[in-house]
């Protein structure tokens, strides 16, 4: 989905995605945090998966079944989900770079026109 | 968990060290007791003064200077799940962790996952380097604490795994020197 919002936004000009500089500064912002909390839980997943099989943390074990289950019964592991999640993420944030490059050559673009009508 | 099972041998010891605090100038009541003047050295270890392992914290592992020199900010984010006392430092496209486990030897690991594992040798410790153990981007150096515990430092960069171990193999260079 996030692949064709990068898609969408490289089309630039009034075909593609533009969005304005401080909406997408806070966006961008709100995105980074996440990618920071996803970071961590992709690390803990980690250290407990590598802990599971053979040793003594159950619970380990658990989460590490768990891992293998979730995701709405298909072959995807919480851990993939998450990476996935993470891709897109960074797919996201891409566009938003690109849609607020756009947004700020159509406002060049609107100046230069505008001074053209005004001054002809 | 751990530190309760350790603890529970004193506390049955001070209980019955309660129950039978003798009277000034009476002897202990039970045969074979005895209770230690204040000056006396302990019979016990000083669970209260932890070493090796438990004597670190995981965030200290990396220095404010050190852990900037691998990109990522001067403090980590410490973190404590099942016993795993860890701590990860987050950069702009990773994150680098240090995770001790007082439970399991490097052999004990569940690596099966990993594209590959080598036996290496760091300063004075011997390790295991594990390639891609959850999928391409993570790169580990568990080092082997005795026979069963170990410390890990570990990099995931998502689907850059020559990236992960240039960072892994950097930061457990740093941390080597201070393991037991």
């Amino acid at each position: 989905m996030a692949g064709e919002f990068v898609r969408a936004a490289q089309l630039g000009g009034v075909a593609g995605f533009a969005v304005d500089t401080d909406s997408a500064r806070e966006m961008i912002l709100s995105i980074g945090q996440v990618q920071d909390q996803l970071k961590i839980r992709l690390a803990q997943i980690h250290r407990l998966k590598v802990r599971a099989k053979l040793g003594g943390l159950p619970e380990a074990l658990a989460i590490s079944e768990l891992d293998s289950q979730v995701a709405s019964g298909d072959t995807q592991s919480l851990q993939e989900v998450l990476q996935r999640f993470a891709e897109v993420l960074e797919e996201a944030d891409q566009a938003l770079e690109i849609g607020m490059r756009n947004y700020e050559q159509i406002e060049t673009q609107a100046e230069q026109d505008f001074g053209r009508i005004s001054h002809p | 968990m751990r530190i309760h099972t350790r603890l529970a041998p004193l506390v049955l010891v001070l209980a019955a060290a309660g129950c039978s605090t003798p009277e000034a100038g009476t002897p202990a009541s039970e045969p074979g007791t005895s209770v230690l003047p204040p000056s006396a050295t302990p019979l016990l270890p000083d669970t209260t003064q932890p070493t090796g392992l438990a004597a670190i914290d995981a965030c200290d592992l990396l220095t404010a200077q050190e852990a900037t020199s691998l990109g990522a900010p001067p403090q980590g984010h410490a973190d404590e799940i099942l016993g795993l006392r860890s701590c990860d430092w987050v950069t702009p496209e990773g994150v680098v962790s240090t995770t001790i486990d007082e439970e399991l030897g490097i052999d004990e690991l569940a690596l099966s996952d990993a594209s590959n594992i080598t036996n290496v040798t760091i300063g004075r410790h011997r390790a295991k380097r594990a390639l891609e153990a959850s999928g391409p981007g993570y790169c580990d150096i568990f080092f082997a604490i005795g026979d069963s515990a170990n410390l890990s430092v570990s990099a995931l960069y998502l689907n850059d795994t020559p990236r992960a171990c240039a960072v892994a193999d950097q930061a457990a260079a740093l941390i080597e020197p201070k393991l037991p």
